[in-house]
């Protein structure tokens, strides 16, 4: 087991006043555990606002998690300080979603992949920055040049072989093609497979557009407000959603045969704040099965099947 | 069916520094009413300054409308005095965005917003305005509208935004909607929303809807009929079924291709080499397509195709798979 | 060819004529004050040191015994006409001397004024911006309230009690300016620094480990130097028009350096006997050089925008 996340915690205080009080908090991320296996792809999906990317934000240690651990090799990396995770950081690496955002405009292609090995102390390498350029499908020429002068796919090249660089075991990418059309999302999802098979990788991959995920991912969690409510392998989610919440994001999802209409069921009402959420199911106020029990207490995360979990009352 | 809105071979170019960038270049088509066109291309293809030159909202300069026709409702929209388009944008053609955020302005109320739109365009004064402006923001689905006609943009979900946007462009009842993009930045279970509520309002306003997106999934949930653009030009036209079930230009047969649910899993995605043209690249007569196609022949580098009919109303632009025409 | 920030400011600076002629107007007055600060010294026949500059070598005239209007051949003292040593373009002021050489000898000292106190305050602004933006909290709580306090006093009387206690001169005058105006450079670089931490390229640099210092001078700093850049071309003009003001107070340059605003300040007692070429030949230069210097920051400054870069 590469990496293992045993209820993960992420909350963020709400200050107010002079002095700064803390009112409350956004559970952003509460209870959230899952594990990865060497060679795997995890698809982490969800809708916007479900903790998904702080999930990502967590592992990667850009966020200190306010609970629960992550185990990286058996070592718990959530409570470490930052210069204990330099060796954490060789391992485990980010590939961002906006290809313009996610790269200084100041600073030249080589410049940004050959930053990595600079700050870790292993020296900047001319020979090294080319061959990562030949591994992402980059000229050589395109390291002199500047961030702007490159298309969106062509920047998430950039910024994976940036990733790549110290040479990480571990990936998260967060949703490294949301922001790309459609042809060029094929070849960076083609990229990035053919990477976890060239420099063995696994990868925790957070996504909202489940037919990517379904292409890459070998198991699936799905988050709503903060929590996983399922996690199944991909065939199997996909053939059996139990969790009506999974069923209903499933039955949004537009068909690709005009003769197949589904009509388009729509969820009702609006989710609720992840700032002191109530008790129970976090989805008891939109599900259309819910029942009294679902808004008592805490929901377990149960193993109904060969490696599926769910959070609902009305699967176990 | 009546016919709205109907284009005739529009071309919209822009002059930079760099050159003439022919963004629309010689683009026809037509939607009538109660039916909805979704005009699919990737970011770059012109398919949003195409909807930008219907109500004359290109920026100019750079940009211009260099030459064509378009016919909204009996008006002939590229000869009319401004004041007249004035008018006719938000009364007769309506338009919602993309960005929900920052399509609406944020220091007036959305009530207010709804009716500054029916004041603009009706005699009504406040009253019968503030009227219609609960009545749509309540078709569109906003829960307690009299209540949250108060609100204030950015006390709105994207999803809420959008609707207050619907409500916007709805409420006069135009002959024509354009959407772009009205989906892409919302969730999918939101996006089902939305689609739906259009749908339902077309249905009552019986209006014709231009559906611009890059989503083919949202295309097939939602349009009548597809046309589907590349560099400036319409590759390919058809029924919605048609397009989806026999396509037959090689970028639309790529897009399809590419999307990640065509492909087991395992094996390696299709993907169309290259990348998306420049408007600023192609000054000469040729398929735009050439250079990625893998069907390209030399006939394909020097001669542009035509649109030529291939099946009932379903036409194509190649002249490997298309050639002239029909014998 | 790789194509920074710089290239694309340039091409785009160039396509606007009058900011190119501004900008060849500054170049003109940068040789000057360049020339009068390349030393060209001279013993004369009777072993004096002179300290000269390249400058002097080549407009200094020779003072006349009284003052006479542009390009005369004869002036009149104590009512008796006499022949001028030589031919002054601007005439001379009350004192004889060529104004044109004056108005030259300004040139330096206006460079000096509006950029050295930028150099100063941009030190203070940029340090107390990004570490103000970057770690929020007490210390955004400390270096605002630093600066508030600063920014209420009024800057005219800030300036006057520092050059009260330094010794007159043109580079006390630059310390007093710099240290008196950091405040509204260091606002805008801490509000871009806010902006510009929370990109994600900085969230990548940080999740390879850089450290904090990394992240502010390698990838905020650059993001936020254009800023300086258009800050001290808005404030050049300001600064030069306010020497002439301090001088006016008497809190200036030390005599004997170049001033405009000397030259000004001596309207008081020329005006009234006709003289009027000194204030002109004065002014003209001011207004030249801040003129050429606000059509070219006003081009340089949309050039740099971020916001108008493509792509």
């Amino acid at each position: 087991m590469m990496l293992e996340v045993k209820d993960l915690k992420m909350y963020f205080p709400i200050k107010r006043g002079l002095l700064r009080r803390t009112i409350g908090y956004v559970e952003a991320v509460d209870g959230v555990s899952f594990s990865i296996d060497r060679g795997e792809t995890l698809g982490l999906v969800g809708e916007s606002g479900c903790g998904k990317t702080t999930v990502g934000k967590c592992v990667v240690r850009l966020l200190r998690p306010t609970g629960g651990s992550i185990l990286s090799d058996g070592h718990d990396i959530a409570s470490l300080s930052t210069k204990a995770l330099k060796a954490y950081r060789r391992k485990t690496q980010m590939v961002f979603q906006d290809p313009f955002g996610s790269l200084n405009p100041r600073m030249t292609v080589s410049d940004i992949i050959a930053e990595g090995p600079v700050i870790m102390g292993e020296g900047r390498s001319e020979e090294r920055v080319s061959e990562l350029l030949d591994i992402v499908g980059l000229s050589k020429e395109a390291g002199s040049r500047y961030p702007h002068e490159f298309s969106g796919g062509q920047r998430q090249r950039i910024g994976i072989a940036r990733a790549v660089a110290v040479n990480p075991s571990f990936l998260v990418c967060d949703e490294p093609v949301s922001a790309l059309d459609v042809s060029i999302q094929a070849q960076i999802i083609n990229l990035l497979e053919d990477l976890q098979s060239k420099l063995s990788l696994s990868y925790l991959f957070v996504a909202h557009d489940l037919s990517v995920v379904r292409h890459i991912a070998d198991r699936i969690s799905v988050m709503y407000i903060g929590q996983v409510m399922e996690e199944a392998p991909t065939e199997e989610l996909f053939a059996h959603p139990l969790h009506p919440y999974t069923q209903a994001l499933f039955s949004s999802i537009p068909s690709l045969d005009p003769r197949m209409r589904r009509g388009l069921n729509p969820i009702p009402g609006e989710p609720p704040s992840p700032v002191d959420p109530p008790p129970g199911c976090r989805f008891a106020s939109r599900c259309p099965k819910v029942t009294p029990q679902c808004r008592e207490g805490k929901i377990g995360y149960v193993n109904v099947a060969d490696r599926h979990w769910v959070r609902c009352v009305l699967c176990y | 069916m009546e016919r709205v809105l109907k284009i005739e071979n529009l071309r919209t170019y822009f002059h930079m520094d760099e050159g003439v960038a022919r963004a629309v270049d010689g683009v026809s088509l037509s939607v009538e009413k109660k039916r909805t066109l979704g005009l699919v291309g990737e970011s770059g293809c012109g398919k949003s300054i195409t909807a930008l030159s219907i109500l004359r909202l290109v920026p100019s300069p750079p940009g211009r409308i260099a030459g064509g026709s378009i016919t909204l409702a009996g008006e002939d929209i590229l000869s009319l005095p401004e004041v007249r388009m004035r008018d006719i944008r938000g009364k007769l053609a309506s338009m919602i965005f993309q960005e929900p955020m920052t399509s609406l302005n944020p220091v007036f109320t959305i009530g207010n917003q709804v009716e500054e739109a029916v004041r603009m365009h009706t005699q009504m004064t406040g009253k019968g305005a503030r009227r219609i402006a609960l009545e749509y923001l309540a078709k569109v689905g906003i829960p307690a509208a009299h209540e949250r006609m108060g609100q204030y943009p950015h006390q709105l979900s994207g999803g809420m935004k959008q609707r207050v946007m619907i409500a916007m462009a709805l409420c006069l009842k135009p002959a024509l909607l354009i959407a772009d993009e009205p989906t892409t930045a919302l969730d999918v279970t939101i996006q089902a929303g939305i689609l739906r509520l259009m749908k339902d309002m077309q249905e009552e306003t019986e209006s014709a809807i231009l559906l611009i997106t890059h989503d083919l999934g949202v295309i097939a949930e939602m349009a009548d009929d597809v046309a589907v653009m590349y560099a400036g030009k319409i590759v390919e036209t058809g029924p919605c079924e048609e397009i989806f079930t026999s396509f037959l230009h090689p970028y639309t047969e790529g897009l399809f291709q590419s999307l990640p649910g065509r492909t087991p899993r395992g094996q390696k995605l299709y993907t169309i080499a290259g990348n998306v043209p420049s408007a600023l690249q192609f000054q000469k007569a040729c398929c735009r397509f050439n250079p990625r196609c893998p069907l390209a022949i030399e006939r394909c580098r020097v001669e542009e195709p035509p649109l030529v009919v291939i099946g009932p109303a379903h036409r194509c632009a190649c002249w490997v798979r298309a050639g002239e025409g029909p014998l | 060819m790789a194509e920074s920030h710089l290239h694309i400011a340039i091409k785009r600076i160039r396509k606007e004529k009058l900011a190119v002629a501004g900008f060849c107007v500054i170049c003109l007055f940068a040789l000057i004050a360049l020339l009068d600060t390349v030393p060209a010294p001279y013993r004369d026949a009777g072993g004096m040191h002179f300290n000269r500059t390249v400058l002097d070598t080549l407009f200094q005239k020779p003072v006349e015994r009284s003052y006479s209007p542009p390009l005369a051949r004869t002036a009149t003292l104590n009512r008796k006409e006499f022949t001028l040593k030589s031919t002054h373009v601007l005439g001379t002021n009350i004192l004889g001397e060529d104004v044109l050489y004056d108005a030259l000898k300004g040139v330096r000292t206006a460079f000096i004024i509006g950029i050295v106190p930028l150099i100063i305050a941009s030190f203070f602004a940029v340090v107390f911006g990004l570490l103000a933006g970057y770690y929020g909290g007490w210390v955004d709580d400390v270096i605002q309230y630093v600066y508030q306090v600063l920014s209420s006093i009024p800057g005219i009387l800030l300036l006057i009690a520092m050059l009260t206690v330094m010794e007159r001169g043109i580079w006390q005058l630059c310390i007093a300016l710099g240290v008196t105006s950091w405040v509204g450079l260091c606002r805008l670089i801490r509000g871009e620094t806010l902006k510009v931490k929370n990109m994600e390229y900085v969230e990548a640099a940080r999740a390879l480990g850089a450290s904090d210092g990394h992240l502010l001078f390698r990838q905020i700093l650059p993001n936020v130097m254009y800023l300086v850049i258009i800050e001290m071309t808005l404030d050049f003009s300001g600064l030069v028009m306010s020497e002439a003001v301090l001088t006016y107070i008497g809190v200036g340059v030390e005599p004997g350096t170049g001033s405009w605003g000397r030259m000004i300040l001596s309207a008081d007692r020329e005006l009234p006997n006709g003289i009027w070429w000194n204030l002109t030949g004065a002014s003209i230069f001011l207004f030249l050089l801040v003129l050429a210097f606000n059509l070219f920051a006003d081009v340089l400054r949309d050039a740099l925008d971020p916001r108008l870069r493509k792509g």
